[in-house]
């Protein structure tokens, strides 16, 4: 009896810390209370996609006021200032009198033009990413568990399909950022819609999301392929039209079990749209399907193309995600070249991720004596400059080993061999003469 | 029709095995490169790590993806892939049960090819003694086990992506398949975590003993191999199958002479008809070998195709049929 009165003594501050664990992880217990969201975490499970985006456009309008009070007043003045909006119910892209795509604008800085009056200041260049901004941290690179291939679902096999669910369908999101340095480049507001051109070369408007944080539009991406989103932009800067291309290419790609080789190949191809007026085009590396990575020690080329034609001694610059940056002329196929180099160095080998994300800025600017008249004002040259971004990642060979790997296997052969040799050795018996005696 | 059945029955199976095998062979590590694509719910290891040259993908691959999903994601939506994934695999099961091992299965075919180098250089083969088969028998089980468990903890967040695909990663058909096509990238030990450095170097060291294993003891790997246990445990609607009738057998022991697998329970077993067993493979090596009229027999959708005859077994005999459960 004194036995289970002592254990029942035992027991029950077990019992009852066990059952006030259990109440707090019960999702039930906090059914019916309010959820009180902590700044920062995520918005409440049961929410519906509607609050959802709600709640992270609103805190992405708080980060962007915290993080760059300059950055959100600085599009309050584009706004304020006059940005024209897009045609009638923000429909058609506006053309000018040559057929050109383009957005007019009569203040908002361009990405060359700071440049050439900064000397060299490369603040306000203007880019595309699908990486989202690090929120807390170093704001360089990105842990690839959900978003280390570039428009892969983490290591997907639902065939790209979001996590919301195949009822929600495979979707990406690109932000606009200002600029030269991956690494400090900042988000900022702007109003144009983007281009999207879709793996089948089809073209259309995407309208940046009514809301006041940083610039960026979704669009679904059902198709396997590259997506390429363009945000464009033209500005008289006194006598000269600046003319200001953004580009990034996004992938919706799963890990390319069931696709060909030939097939992954013909999808990674790079597309450009010779209506847009400046574009820089990423070359593709030997054999590179969708699923392909850039690495560490790879050279890669770019192509400077104005409507398609391309553009010798452009300046290009490759800055890479921890800021280290190159600038080379372009050739006279308006091919630059560059190495992508290493600039991952965790402090512990634990800490490697071999998905580990860095995003590069390739930046280009020439100018061309084009003279014209831009919504009412004459200009006598014609500035160009056009940005694209990319991810790379580790190589194989800085986390892979094939010595190691065929010591390993012959240390298995190895002992397989000789144990088998060695057993069977020990069941040999010599040879005994063995006599009866009768 | 007599003289159809007269014929299958006569057959040089032996001969007719090594063809089938190696034009399956052909077909799964090189069928890529003619564009054929089986799809990747194989019920054998066709590899996908061979990336170029595969026409079709062995079906634990997928199923540890998919099983590693989050969990409320696979109890949900993702679930409907899973079991589309799974039907299709036991669509393939289904019309050739464990002969996918035995006739179609690359690693298999390597294993026996890897036999037939060992009886050309006449060294012996090794057999398990009774009490140790009865023990190893488990191992299959318990790697199928382990192979569905791990990535649902992966789904669950209590262990790493890295521990990813488990089975593959020790497969030895992951390290050894990509090598008939000039792929040697599986060789190597991934450090880039714990996870990944544990399982790659438990890779190729079974890798190492998978090719000195085969090379001493008749299907070395067949006995540990999780899709063996999966086979046996979804083979109650298979189409093809061994049957055996008691009445008709002698326990003369042949058929267990010729078993790769070692089964005792082909000739001691009189009572059960569906004969297979977990470690079969279904080669028919005990049909071929048997001298009893009808004592062994094969099915597919109750259709008798192939059964012992004494004329069978004596012409298979005069051309050496069964030597190499005697002599190696």
């Amino acid at each position: 009896m004194n036995k289970a009165i002592r254990l029942a003594v035992w027991l029950a501050p077990l019992l009852l810390a066990g059952a006030a664990l259990a109440a707090d992880g019960d999702p039930a217990a906090d059914a019916g209370a309010s959820r009180p969201v902590a700044p920062g975490g995520p918005p409440p499970a049961d929410a519906s996609p509607e609050e959802r985006r709600a709640y992270w456009q609103k805190r992405a309008a708080e980060r962007a006021a915290a993080t760059d009070p300059a950055a959100a007043a600085g599009a309050d003045h584009v706004h304020h200032h006059g940005m024209v909006m897009p045609g009638p119910g923000r429909g058609g892209v506006p053309t000018d009198t040559a057929g050109h795509v383009g957005r007019a604008a009569t203040s908002a800085p361009a990405a060359g033009q700071a440049a050439r009056r900064g000397g060299g200041s490369r603040d306000a260049v203007l880019w595309l990413t699908d990486a989202p901004l690090k929120r807390e941290g170093r704001p360089g690179g990105w842990s690839g568990a959900g978003s280390g291939r570039p428009g892969g679902d983490g290591h997907n096999h639902g065939g790209g399909a979001s996590a919301a669910g195949p009822e929600q369908g495979p979707s990406k999101r690109v932000w606009l950022r200002a600029g030269g340095n991956p690494l400090s480049a900042r988000p900022v507001m702007a109003e144009e819609a983007a281009l999207l051109q879709v793996p089948s070369g089809a073209v259309s408007e995407l309208p940046v999301e009514a809301h006041g944080g940083p610039y960026n539009v979704s669009f679904p991406t059902p198709e396997e392929g590259y997506y390429n989103v363009y945000l464009l932009r033209r500005a008289l800067d006194q006598d000269a039209l600046d003319v200001t291309v953004a580009k990034t290419e996004v992938t919706r790609s799963g890990m390319g079990h069931g696709l060909k080789r030939a097939e992954a190949m013909r999808l990674a191809a790079p597309r450009l749209d010779k209506r847009v007026p400046v574009e820089i085009v990423r070359e593709r590396k030997e054999d590179e399907g969708l699923y392909t990575r850039l690495n560490y020690g790879d050279e890669i080329a770019f192509q400077v193309l104005r409507r398609g034609v391309p553009v010798q001694n452009a300046r290009v610059t490759f800055s890479s995600g921890q800021g280290w940056s190159n600038t080379v002329q372009s050739d006279e196929d308006g091919r630059a070249r560059f190495m992508v180099i290493r600039d991952y160095y965790p402090k512990e080998w634990r800490l490697f991720d071999k998905r580990h994300r860095e995003t590069f800025l390739v930046s280009a600017s020439f100018a061309t004596p084009e003279a014209g008249a831009y919504l009412g004002g004459q200009y006598a040259e014609t500035r160009y400059s056009a940005t694209l971004s990319g991810a790379y990642y580790p190589g194989v060979a800085d986390y892979e080993s094939y010595s190691d790997g065929l010591m390993i296997g012959m240390a298995g052969l190895l002992f397989t061999g000789s144990g088998v040799w060695w057993y069977r050795r020990r069941r040999v018996r010599p040879f005994q003469e063995v006599r009866f005696d009768d | 029709m007599t003289r159809l059945r007269r014929a299958v029955n006569n057959v040089d199976l032996q001969r007719f095995r090594f063809w089938f095998q190696l034009a399956a062979f052909a077909l799964l590590v090189y069928g890529g490169y003619l564009a054929i694509d089986l799809g990747n719910s194989l019920p054998m290891f066709s590899c996908g790590y061979n990336q170029e040259g595969r026409a079709g993908v062995c079906y634990l691959l997928p199923l540890q993806h998919q099983l590693a999903r989050p969990w409320p994601q696979l109890f949900g939506w993702a679930g409907i892939g899973v079991l589309t994934g799974f039907g299709l695999f036991l669509l393939w099961f289904i019309v050739l049960n464990k002969g996918w091992c035995g006739f179609m299965c690359p690693l298999g075919t390597l294993q026996d090819w890897l036999t037939g180098l060992r009886k050309r250089l006449g060294i012996r083969y090794s057999l398990y003694g009774e009490k140790s088969f009865n023990t190893l028998t488990w191992v299959k089980f318990v790697l199928l086990a382990l192979m569905l468990l791990i990535p649902l903890a992966i789904g669950g967040g209590f262990l790493s992506h890295d521990w990813g695909a488990p089975f593959c990663q020790i497969c030895p058909g992951r390290v050894v398949l990509p090598l008939f096509t000039g792929d040697p990238a599986q060789l190597t030990i991934d450090y880039s975590s714990v996870g990944t450095m544990v399982l790659t170097g438990l890779g190729m060291f079974i890798a190492g003993l998978f090719l000195a294993g085969a090379f001493i003891k008749k299907r070395f790997f067949c006995f540990f191999c999780p899709m063996s246990a999966l086979h046996y445990l979804i083979a109650k609607p298979a189409l093809l199958k061994l049957k055996k009738d008691g009445d008709k057998c002698t326990r003369c022991g042949n058929c267990f002479n010729v078993c790769d697998m070692e089964i005792r329970a082909i000739a001691d077993d009189l009572e059960r008809q569906d004969i297979m067993t977990d470690d079969c493979t279904l080669c028919l090596k005990c049909v071929a070998a048997c001298p009893e009229p009808g004592a062994l027999r094969v099915e597919f959708a109750r259709i008798n195709i192939f059964e012992a005859t004494e004329e069978g077994f004596l012409k298979r005999m005069n051309k050496g049929a069964g030597r190499d459960g005697c002599k190696h």
